[in-house]
Order: C-alpha cells, then structure tokens, then sequence
C-alpha cells in the first residue's frame, strides 16, 4: 500500500498521475461499510482507510484532455449541457454507494412489513435511529465524493444526485419509507388518540416516527437549500392527523355539551386547546401548532359560536365576569368571531344606562349630580368589565365607548328636556356645583378625580360647544362673584378641556382668568390714585373690567344711576381713560351689586342689592312712599322691569303695597314697611329675576346655533379652497368629519349654510354636474 | 488540551492539540463520526501526506488555529488573490513540489483555509503572466500545432484590446 | 546491497531507457548526440545504478567538483525544471479548477494559450458562469449561440464576451452615427419611454410619437390631447399619458387607439407611476388618482396634500408623492389612506426614488432625504448639492442623482455617504436634465447639449457620448433613456438653434462579424 502515497514524486512533469480502478478498493470499502451498517465500533485508522480509499479513487487519473465526450456516456444521467465541462471522478463510485443503500433497506423492509401498532412502531424508529446514524459515518467516509463530484454535479445542474447523506434518506424514503408508511403512521394516530382518552404512552415512539418523516423532506428541487421542506411530514401525518383530530373533537364536543352547561363547556374546551398546544410542543412539529390549533378552534369553538352568543346575554345579565372572560378568550380566538359578542355587549350597555338613568326619575332632571353620578357608575361598572373580562379589546372599548355615547346622549332625561343639549347642560352644572364655593366643597384630591370622572362623561358628550357655553357663563358668576372654591381646581379643569379639545376650546375660559387677576391689581391702583390726588368716595367701591368677547355677558339698558354712585363711576371712567387711551369702558348694572345699611329700621340691617334694587331703595331716602310711575321715572328702569324689581322687594317684605303683587300698575303706591324684621343682619335681596333667568337660557341656545353656523361656514371654506370642486356628499361627509369634535351639525343646517356661501359667492354649483359645487377664490 | 497522535506515511507521529488538527475537516468529522475517546491512545495513520508535508501542515494550523470559521462559500463574492497575509506568503516560499503536495494534503485533510492560501498562491504565479512566460513558469510543453495556436490566440486574444 | 530497488524513480531513468533503445553502434560524430552517446557512456550509467544511495550521492559530489563553471550551469538549467510542477495538468482536476477560479477572465483567457490541457480546463463551463457571476450577469440570453465564435463552447464564455465587447463600445470604440428621428417641430420633449423595439415620445405639443427603434420610422403619432403632455408610463404596448388637460389617457401603441380617457383630476396632470394594471397620477389639484387602466375606472382619489404633487411612485401596495406643500406622503392606495407624512423639507419636492424599504425625496431646498417607509423616520438628510435635484435613480441602496448645479452624486443610501461626485474638469456646464445607471456606468445628460458617460465605482469621466454642436448655444439634451446596447436622447433648443429630434446611438456587437472586429 505504501507505494499508493505519494502519487506524484521525483520526476516533475513527466510524472503522471497513478490510476486506480474503482475495483481496486471496492472490495474493502464495501467490507468497511457493512461494518458500519452493523453498527460495530470502528477504529480511526480504518475510517482513515476507508476514507482515503475514496479520496484515492476520487482523484486518480483523468482520462486526458478530450476526455469530455467520451468516458460516461453508458451512464443513465443525461449530459444535457454541451461543452466546456471538466468532468471529475466518482460516478461509478456513487452508483454502488446507491445499489448497497438499496438493497440494505430491500432487506430491511421485509422484516418490518408484517408489523403493526406499537410493534411497528418500535421497530421503526429503532431502524431509522440506527441507519441514520450509520448513515451519517457513511457520509464521512465519502466526504471527498461529496466535495467535488457531487457538489459539481450539483452545480451543473443535474437531478437525482444527492450527497451520500441525502442519499440514504432518499434510499430510506423509496424502499422502506413507502412500503411502511400507512401502518406506522396509523399506528402512531391510534398511540394519540389513546393519550386523547387519558392513557400515558411513550411519546419516544412517536417522536422518533416526526423526526423521520420531518428529515425525509428533501428539498429535491433545490439542493442548494438546506433543511428538509416538510413534504413527507405533511402528507403522510399531518393531513391525516388533523382529520382525526377533527373527528375525535368533534365527537367529543357534541356528547359533552349535551349533557353539561355551557359554562363547563367552555373550561372544557380552553384546558383541551391548551393540551393541544403542548402536545405539539413535546413530540410534533413546531409548523403543526398553527393548522392544529385552527382545527381545534372550529370544531370546539367556532361549531357552537350560535350557543356561545346565546349565552353571552345570560351571563351578561348575572354579572359573571370570570365565565365572560372565559367566553371571550374562546371566541377570540375565532376570526371575526368576537363581532356579535360586540354588538350584544353594546346594546347591553346602552340599555343599562337608559334604565339606571330612567330609575332616577324626576331627581336627574334637575340635579346635575345624581344625574352624572348615575352614567358614571354604569360606565365604571363595564369599564371593568371591559378591561378585565375583555382584555382591553379595542372592539370591546368600541362598544363601551359607543353603548355610553348613546345613552349620554339620548335618555329620558334628553327625551323630556326634547333637547340632547341637556346633558352638556347638567354637566355643566355639575362643574359648577363642584366648583362653587359651598360647605360640602370636597378635599383637593377627591375634587381632583371627581373632576377626572367628568371628563370621562365629557368625552362622550356630543355637543361639546353646548358644555362650553354653560360651562362659561357659570365660570364667568364664579369668577365675577368671588364665588370659586379654589383658582387650583378651577385651573385644572381648564387644561383638562384644553387637552381634550384645543387651545381653541378653552382660551374664552382662559382669557376670563387673565381679567380677574388683572381687576385686582387694578383697583389696587385705582385706590392709590384717590390717595395720592387726596380725595374720598365717601363709600366702598370696587370694579372687575372685563374685556368684551371673552365674557357671556350681554350689555344692560341704561338706567339712572343713583347719584350716591354717579360720582364714583365716574372717578373711575377718568382714571381708566387716562390709563388706557381708547378703551371704551361698558357698564354691567345688571352684574353689579352693592350692599345698603338700613337706619331706618329697628335694628341696622345690610342690604345686599343689585343696581338695580338699590336704585329703587334709595328713592326712599326721599319719600316713604312712591307710585311706580313716579319711581320709573327716577330711576328710568323700564317699566316692565321695574315691576319685577317691586314685586322682588314686595316679597322681601321692604315695602308694602295695596295691590296686588302680581296686578300692579303705574298708578299703583308702595311704602316702605318701617316694621321690616329679620334673623339675620345680612341679608341678601339680590335673586336672579324671572325673566332674566329665561332670557339667558334662551339666549345661550340661540347663541349655540348661530356659532355653530359661523363654524360650518367656516369649514366649509377650508375644504373648498383646498379641493377647488366637490360632490356635495363629499363635501357633507368632510364638514361632518372636521366638525365632531366639537358637535354634531345636523345636515340640513350644513345644506343653509352652504346656500348662504352660494349667496355670498364664496361658491357656485358647477355647471351641468349635478350636486357639485366650485370654490369661487 | 487534550491530544492526538497523527502517524505521517513514513511512520512519523505527530502528537498535536486537538483542537488544532480539527483544523482539518476530514479529522473533525472522523471524531464526530466515531466519538472521542479522551483515554484512547489510538493513532490517526494519514496514509497520503508524508512526514515534511505533514510537519508544515499542523505549522501552519497551530497559527491559524485561532482564526474564525472560513465563511460558507458566498457565491457571489468576488475572489481575490491579494488578500495573503505575510505570514502565510513567508510560510509558502517554497519549492514548486512542495507547493503542489501541499495543496494535495490540504485537499486530502480538507483544511479550507490553507488549500485557499497554496491555490491562490498558485493562481498569483499564473497572473499577468503571457501565455510563454507561463509555460516558462511551470515548464510547460506548449504541445498545439501552428494552426491551433494561431486559432486560439484568435479565440482569446478579445481581452488585450483596450 | 544493490538488490534493494529504490521505488522511486531517478533522474536519469528516461535518458538510459532511451539509450537502451539504441545501441546499435553508429558512426561516431565530433559531436556526441542522444543517438550517438559516448561508447563508454552506457557502462558508467549502469555503474551508476548498481550503487546504493549514499554511493550515488558520493558520486555525484564527486562528478560535480570535477565539473567546470560551464558545466555545473548546464547542469542547473537541467535540474531546475524537475522542481517545477505544472499545477493544472497534474493536479486533481477539481483542484486545479480551484486554482483557476481565482483568475481574472484576463488571465484564463492567455492560460488558454499554454498548452492543450490548461485550454481544456479554462474553458470549463461553470468556471465561466462563475465568472459572469462576478461581472454581474446571472442569466443566459434566451437566443442560444448568438455570437458564434469558433471554439468558444462554453455558453457562459460567450456571453461574457459579448458583454465585455459592448462594454468596450460604450467606453472607448467609435461611436457609430446616431440614427435621426425628428418630429414635433420646433416643440419640447417632455418625456420618453424606451421599451424592446419602441420609442414613444411626449411633446408639449399635445401628441406622443411611436417610433420603431431598428428602421427610426415614426410609425403613428397619438393625437387626442388638448394640451401639452407632460408624463408617460409604458408597459409592454400600452402607453399612458397625462396632460395639461387634466386628464390621462390609454393608448395601445401598435393601433394608435385611445382605449380610455381617464377624467377626473381638476387640473394638470404632472406625473404617473404604473403598476401591473393599475396607475397612479399626481395633478397640481393636489390630489392623486388611482386608476385600472383596463377599465379605466377611478379606484381611489388620496386627498392630502396642501399643493400641487409634482412626483409619485407606486410598488402595487404602496404609493408615495412629493409635493409643492414640502412634504412626502406614503399611502395605501387600497384604503386610500395616509400612512405617514414625512416631514423636513424647506421646499418643494421635485423627485422620488421608492425601493418598498426606503423612500429618497429631492428637493428645491437643495438637500436630499432618505426615509424609512415602515416608521416615516428620517434616516439621512445627504447635503451636497448646491441646488434642485431634478432627477434621480436608486438600485440596490446605491442612488445616483442629478442636480440644476451641473453636477451629478452618488450615495450609498445606508450610511448616508456620498460615494462619487461626477464633476471635475469634464462636467456639465449646465444643468443635469436626466441620467440612468448600472453597475459599471452613469450616463447624464444636459441643458449643454452633452450626454456623459462615466464610470459608476471611480467616478471618472469616460466620455461624451454625445455632444451637440450647438450646446452651449441653445441646443439642450431633455431626456435620455438607454438600454444595454442603445441609449436614446431626446435633443432640440427653445431657441431654434437645434431641431427638436431622437437620437439613437448603437453599442451593440456587430454580429455579422463579431470574430472579424475582435481582430481589429
């Protein structure tokens, strides 16, 4: 042998190779692989031996240079490629590797192919263990084949050429695997089954059996792509394992929800998804978890969804959260399965709300705060519900979100009031009652999330412009009448509403805060001014200047100032005049108030009054006795208003008349009672009038109706100077769009304003297009 | 470390780290293959690589043994020649014979990284080399008729032109 | 002693083999030859051979001190070539194919030229393909055997040599005279479509023309346009074109009929990318469109931009437009809805490049930007340029883009670097109108009546492949499109000093007689 070494020595290139036939060592090689097959140890020198008897044969001698049509020409693979091809050494080699391989597995499958069940089984995944471990020797000992003849052959592109590896799995899969392979499988689906029904079984066997079919799986298409593709797993286990799969559930599923609840059902059905899951974990393949689980989740879930919804409402009715949350991570696991669960979960919601705040009666009508605290824990309520038993779902916050936004919007309450403004309106109010200094002013934190809670009311609330209207005129009394329980807590409810809707939103509100600030430090001024210039008003006086637009004020009607203030209104106006040239100073009578001491009584009472009550008082610094028609005409209130002042100062119990309160006439006299008695020696007179209360409820809502058509209009414009032309649907559902978070316009008003644009030629319909509109720039 | 012995085909034993000869794939898998017995005395017999051939081998691999795994074949890089490092290009000035029965032991061990380096060395003498420098460089007998000459001088010569 | 055989072989074997063979006496010359040894000769070589080795290498010792300078230099140049070995005939021929596989086509190619087994063995097919691999070619022409040279039997051969011929056109041989296809009058060329055998151009006149490339016949002009078209997709022989009348319109290029009028857009119509069967156009209304072009039917309108879209792309999923508002907007152009804006530009956006990963945005403020679809982050601002980028190709995260400044950049998209400014002593002396790459060239085109050629890895000037006679003084270069062995211009001036007209150069191998120009 020493002779074979070194084949090239001495004489250079004269030198030619030596040429050993594939004969010359196929009788040890052969031995040596059997040997392996046997699976009896084998010593490094003759793995060595065998190894360098492939290399040896692999790279003796070519035949020379125009060897390329000649030599393979007997062999069955087709050159299909013409010229330029060096061809190397190992075909014939390859050829008995393949006939030994064959006739190995012939062998081995007649022993196997009388077996069945577990004895199959057993034989199988011990055989496969072993060849493929023998095999794996094998592909070591040609790893010089596989280096060059066979990854060349490869690279030529020729089909059917394996590395010796591959070989023997390609070996395995036609002589043994499908001669056997309906029997073991069948066997491993029974040995499943058995473990489905409660028994322990060896799971070695099976997975012995998905290791061998996963590895069978040749790419044979694509050499190049390493790991097997899972063809022969797929088709001779999987298909068939998913429809036992469908069938045993199936079975399963029906026997058992005929005889228990559905609630148990469910427990059922989650621990069997969950068994399942393992079950590929501990000896399928990993690829099976998706299909595995989808099969499941029809035949256990998505047969029964009709059942499932029937239950939902029950369960939704007795408040079984954890039975909820079971049902829904069933049903999610469903595509689309969750919809009616949604819809039902809103309905429910939405009615809840409707009768808790039905329950209520005549109380939420007018009290603001049984009214927001009844939507508020019907909304905390499913809040949880939400968030425990469904997961957050986004679909399921949907619901809540749209279930709460229909009952807040539309109740009883809504329905008597004929007006979805109400709820803006009592929200509001709630704001006020919070806010307004009162005995039961809660503690900072507790007013803080009390405040949060509104806010979660808020968001729901469609005609935010109608929250912000009341919300302003209440802040503007607080502000104006020192009434706020804390700047704080009225700060913050501020930049909530800025964070929920805008600068915009709040900057009136905003504004209103500067002013005050600004009036305090002014009468600071002012009353340092009198000081310096050395003069007296004789009384207390005080002014708030409120910049005009920013407060829901309207302006009054004049009237004659008493003279006891005249000169004080006065000092002021030149003060603030010389301060601000140009700023025209308007005057609020019917804000103002002011406090009168009575001398003319048994004890010395305050008097707090309005303008306009004091006005008429003072008069009886004069007389103890007037006809109305004399007091208009010294104070110049408007008659119908004066009357009203009367009838106020009638009921306080001041003066007294001769007709009746309700029945008074020019002519009519009144006195002032000297026998006036009260508890208290403060007393304030000053209640809101009748009318004016109205008045300014009716204003606020027209008020609401012609803003919001100054902001249709408005967006209007926007869109069609961006878009030039648009349909008129297009342009509806753009309004509508940029509009919600403010209100909800209503279309028929968005049809008027687009005809008050056409009026003003900011538009014009296209011609000959129907429902189309042009942007007139 | 643990060892092994590799017996040259003259007879020479080599007791190396083993870490270092699994340099060589053929070795590696063959311990993969059959399992390592660390108390094993067992000699490895390389029936194709003879004493000085095989002394340069494991030279060569107890510098490199420390080099990362040769990267899988990218097909789509470009091969280069100049990337020898000086050590190597020291350790290769050798003797055409030599050269060439190191290629055939780093063939026949399957050490990547040194058949790389010997080819590439080899590939570096062919190099903007004309036809008659080459033979010249390999004592070559230039064995075409006049005519064949002439026409493969024609097939090829569409790469001179600039 | 001596009955020892040394198995390996000695130096001298074949020479007294040879000898052997010969010794019947002949007539003894002055001169002693092969044939006609010294007498003595055959003795003392048998002598020889009975020693042992150390006896022979005393011997020869002893031979070499009695040689004389002369001698001993003989016999060297003897000696030497015993050493030498030639690798690719003897060794394994899977190894010596390794060996070759690190050589340059240059160098295989004059291996070839040694002897008859290394020309075997360099014409190995795969080698070959390895090599076109290398060079960028990953297929083989349909059309077996085009360039017949003889013996070449390597497919993969052939080809590269194909592709190195017209490599070597486009770089240094004379330029063949351009074929001439004039048309439109005295109009602008606003836009190009080269496709197989078919030039169609758009023309500010309100037609498109379809020429045949190989005759330069103007086989039909498109008319149905009430104003100037000013972009154009084409797909196989479909063309679309979009207007100043503000509306698209689908023409088969072999009928010249108008399959579809696609009315919608309230204004002009400036850019359009196709898709399948699906097109996208961008208008000054500020809107895009997207349309079936087999229908003709509007799919989607994607309304968002605050002014006119001046560039679009679209990969059949995604859409993405640059606008006159400054911003970059991706969309679904299923759902027509807005994924991201992409904001940073400080002026308006005038050319797009989309690869599905990245988005490349040119600007009028002089930068260019590189997003990320998925996120709408921006990746790399690449400032350079001095002003508009008007034009831009991305391929394989390589862009090349040229500028109003006369200059043209190449960047690598990933790190943000610019890898080659095109400019120098050759560059353009006005503004870059068009340019188009691959692997080896960028070509560019200008308002100075000049398309450049350049190489794409060095940056280097290569040559003018074409230059008007009367650039400089009007003549203009609008737009170039090139294929691997042509390259249209379309050429004209605003000032009648060059004839609005195609210009068709041919970088092809002459394939009558391929072996006869590489004998040149």
């Amino acid at each position: 042998m020493s002779n074979k070494n070194l084949m090239i020595t001495g004489n250079g290139n004269t030198q030619t190779l030596k040429q050993i036939d594939l004969d010359q060592i196929w009788g040890d090689l052969l031995k040596g692989i059997e040997h392996v097959y046997k699976r009896h140890a084998m010593p490094k020198a003759r793995y060595m031996q065998l190894y360098t008897h492939v290399y040896n044969y692999c790279t003796s001698v070519h035949q020379l240079t125009n060897c390329r049509s000649s030599s393979s020409s007997s062999s069955k693979i087709k050159r299909s490629q013409v010229g330029g091809g060096a061809q190397l050494v190992g075909l014939e080699l390859y050829k008995r590797l393949r006939e030994f391989l064959r006739g190995y597995l012939v062998t081995l499958c007649s022993d196997g192919i009388n077996r069945m069940d577990e004895d199959v089984l057993k034989f199988y995944t011990n055989q496969w263990e072993e060849y493929q471990f023998s095999s794996k020797v094998l592909n070591g000992v040609c790893a010089y084949l596989n280096r060059h003849w066979v990854k060349r052959e490869c690279e030529e592109g020729r089909k059917g050429i394996y590395e010796i590896y591959q070989l023997a799995l390609v070996t395995w899969r036609d002589h043994l695997f499908k001669q056997l392979n309906k029997q073991v499988t069948n066997a491993v689906l029974k040995l499943i089954e058995r473990e489905r029904n409660g028994e322990t079984i060896n799971t070695r066997l099976v997975s012995g059996v998905i290791n061998c079919y996963v590895e069978l799986g040749l790419n044979e298409e694509e050499p190049s792509a390493r790991g097997p593709n899972l063809s022969v797993y797929k088709d001779s286990f999987e298909n068939m394992f998913l429809e036992d799969t469908e069938r045993f559930y199936t079975r399963e599923s029906t026997n058992f929800l005929a005889q228990n609840p559905v609630t148990e059902y469910m427990k059922k059905a989650g621990e069997r998804l969950l068994e399942e899951k393992k079950r590929v974990q501990v000896y399928l393949h990993e690829t099976t978890s998706e299909r595995l689980a989808k099969t499941c989740e029809r035949v256990l879930i998505q047969k029964h969804l009709e059942l499932f919804h029937q239950e939902f409402q029950q369960l939704l009715n007795a408040d079984k959260n954890d039975d909820l949350g079971r049902m829904y991570n069933l049903v999610a696991r469903i595509p689309d399965g969750l919809g009616e669960l949604k819809t039902l979960l809103e309905a429910h919601i939405a009615n809840q709300g409707l009768e808790a705040i039905e329950r209520c009666g005549e109380a939420a009508n007018n009290d603001p705060k049984i009214y927001v605290n009844t939507i508020l824990a019907v909304h905390k309520k499913y809040n949880a519900l939400v968030l425990i038993a469904f997961n957050n779902d986004s679909g399921f916050v949907a619901a809540l979100d749209k279930a709460c936004g229909r009952f807040i919007n539309g109740n009883s309450v809504t329905k008597n009031a004929n007006s979805s403004s109400k709820s803006p309106e009592l929200l509001a109010k709630y704001c006020d009652l919070l806010l307004k200094k009162s005995s039961k002013n809660p503690e900072e934190a507790e007013l803080e999330d009390t405040l949060n809670q509104v806010m979660v009311v808020f968001k729901y609330i469609e005609d935010k412009d109608v929250f912000q209207k009341f919300y302003s005129k209440m802040l503007a009394k607080r502000l104006v009448q020192h009434m706020s329980a804390s700047d704080d807590a009225e700060a913050s409810m501020i930049s909530k509403l800025k964070q929920a809707c805008g600068f915009e939103y709040t900057s009136k509100l905003q504004r209103m805060f500067q002013d005050i600030g600004v009036s305090k430090d002014l009468n600071e001024q002012f009353r340092n001014h009198l000081f310096d210039v050395s003069e007296s008003l004789d009384i207390d006086f005080s002014i708030q200047v409120l910049s005009s637009g920013s407060w829901p004020f309207q302006q009054s009607f004049t009237f004659g100032l008493p003279t006891e203030l005249e000169r004080s209104v006065h000092r002021f106006t030149n003060f603030y005049s010389g301060r601000h040239s140009g700023r025209k100073l308007n005057w609020l009578y019917n804000m103002s108030k002011g406090e009168l001491h009575t001398n003319c009584f048994k004890n010395r009472y305050t008097l707090q009054a309005s303008t306009f009550q004091m006005a008429v008082l003072l008069q009886f610094n004069v007389a103890d006795s007037w006809s109305i028609s004399q007091l208009e005409e010294n104070t110049q209130i408007k008659s119908d208003f004066l009357i009203q002042v009367i009838q106020i100062l009638l009921k306080a119990k001041l003066i007294t008349c001769d007709d009746d309160e309700n029945d008074l006439s020019p002519s009519s006299i009144v006195n002032l009672f000297l026998g006036y008695k009260n508890k208290k020696l403060r007393v304030n007179i000053n209640i809101p009038m009748k009318t004016e209360l109205k008045m300014e409820q009716e204003t606020t809502h027209k008020h609401i109706e012609e803003d919001r058509k100054l902001l249709i209009q408005a967006a209007i414009v926007r869109i069609m100077k961006m878009r030039k032309v648009l349909k008129h649907q297009q342009l509806v559902a753009e309004v509508l769009n940029q509009l919600s978070s403010r209100f909800k316009p209503r279309v028929h008003i968005i049809k008027k304003c687009i005809d008050i644009l056409i009026e003003k030629e900011y538009l014009e319909r296209t011609d000959g297009q129907k429902d189309t509109y042009s942007y007139l720039a | 470390m643990p060892q092994i012995k590799l017996q040259s085909s003259d007879g020479e034993t080599f007791e190396v780290d083993v870490e270092i000869a699994k340099c060589s794939v053929t070795i590696k898998t063959m311990l993969e293959d059959l399992g390592m017995d660390e108390e094993e005395e067992e000699v490895v017999p390389l029936p194709n690589v003879n004493s000085a051939i095989l002394k340069k081998v494991i030279q060569w691999a107890t510098y490199h043994k420390d080099d990362p795994p040769p990267p899988e074949d990218d097909e789509n890089k470009e091969k280069r020649t100049d990337d020898i490092s000086s050590w190597d290009a020291d350790f290769l000035k050798v003797d055409q014979g030599t050269l060439f029965e190191l290629i055939l032991a780093a063939n026949y061990l399957d050490i990547k990284g040194l058949l790389d380096v010997t080819c590439k060395t080899v590939a570096n003498m062919i190099k903007g080399k004309a036809p008659e420098e080459i033979r010249k460089t390999f004592n070559i007998k230039n064995d075409f008729t006049v005519s064949e000459e002439e026409q493969v001088r024609k097939e090829n010569e569409w790469c001179e032109e600039k | 002693m001596g009955s020892e055989v040394n198995p390996e072989p000695t130096f001298f074997s074949t020479s007294l083999s040879a000898n052997l063979r010969s010794t019947t006496p002949k007539l003894r010359s002055v001169i002693p030859t092969k044939d006609n040894p010294p007498p003595e000769m055959s003795e003392w070589l048998i002598q020889f051979q009975l020693w042992s080795n150390a006896e022979r290498i005393l011997a020869i010792n002893e031979l070499i001190d009695r040689c004389e300078p002369t001698q001993v230099r003989h016999m060297m140049q003897v000696i030497e070539p015993q050493f030498q070995r030639d690798f690719i005939s003897l060794l394994p021929r899977e190894l010596a194919l390794n060996v070759l596989s690190f050589l340059e086509p240059k160098d295989l190619l004059r291996a070839a030229q040694t002897c008859r087994s290394w020309r075997f063995l360099t014409e190995d097919n795969l080698l070959w393909k390895e090599k076109c691999k290398e060079a960028g070619i990953n297929e083989l022409p349909k059309r077996r055997g085009s360039p017949k040279s003889p013996g070449a039997l390597s497919p993969w051969k052939a080809v590269y040599m194909r592709q190195h011929m017209i490599e070597m056109n486009w770089r240094s041989k004379p330029i063949k005279p351009p074929k001439m296809l004039k048309g439109h009058d005295d109009h602008v060329i606003t836009c190009l479509q080269f496709c197989g055998n078919r030039i169609v151009s758009g023309s500010d006149d309100n037609t498109l023309k379809v020429w045949n490339v190989s005759t330069g016949k103007c086989l039909r002009t498109l008319v149905g346009h009430t104003g100037g078209v000013w972009s154009s997709q084409m797909s196989g022989t479909t063309i679309i074109s979009g207007s100043t009348d503000r509306t698209l319109k689908v023409w088969d290029i072999e009928t010249g009929v108008c399959k579809h009028t696609l009315c919608g857009h309230t204004s002009t119509v400036r850019c359009m990318h196709l898709h399948g069967h699906k097109v996208v156009s961008g208008s000054r209304d500020a809107t895009l469109r997207v349309w079936d072009i087999e229908t003709g039917a509007c799919l989607n309108v994607l309304v968002g931009h605050m002014a006119a879209v001046r560039c679009v792309q679209y990969d059949g999923k995604l859409v993405v437009s640059g606008a006159y508002d400054y911003t970059v907007k991706v969309w679904n152009a299923e759902k027509a809805e807005c994924l991201h804006t992409l904001q940073g530009h400080t002026n308006r956006v005038y050319s797009l490049q989309f690869d599905g990963v990245h988005v490349v945005s040119g600007s009028l403020d002089t930068s260019i930007r590189v997003w990320e679809v998925e996120t709408g982050a921006c990746k790399h601002t690449l400032m350079g340029h001095q002003s508009l980028t008007s034009g831009m190709e991305l391929r394989n995260n390589i862009l090349v883009s040229g500028n109003a400044d006369s200059t043209v950049k190449v960047w690598d998209i990933v790190t943000g670097q610019c890898l080659q400014t095109l400019s120098g002593n050759f560059k353009h002396q006005s503004a870059v109108t068009c340019l188009q790459f691959n692997n080896r060239f960028v070509i560019t085109s200008s308002d100075d009546g000049t398309v450049k050629l350049w190489d794409v890895k060095t940056g280097e000037f290569i040559r003018n492949l074409v230059a008007l006679d009367s650039g400089g003084s009007g003549g203009v270069v609008w737009r170039i499109r090139a294929s691997e062995t042509k390259l249209v211009c379309a050429v004209g001036s605003r000032n009648g000093t060059e004839e609005t007209k195609l210009l068709v150069l041919d970088f092809d191998v002459d394939l009558t007689g391929s072996a006869a120009l590489i004998g040149r």
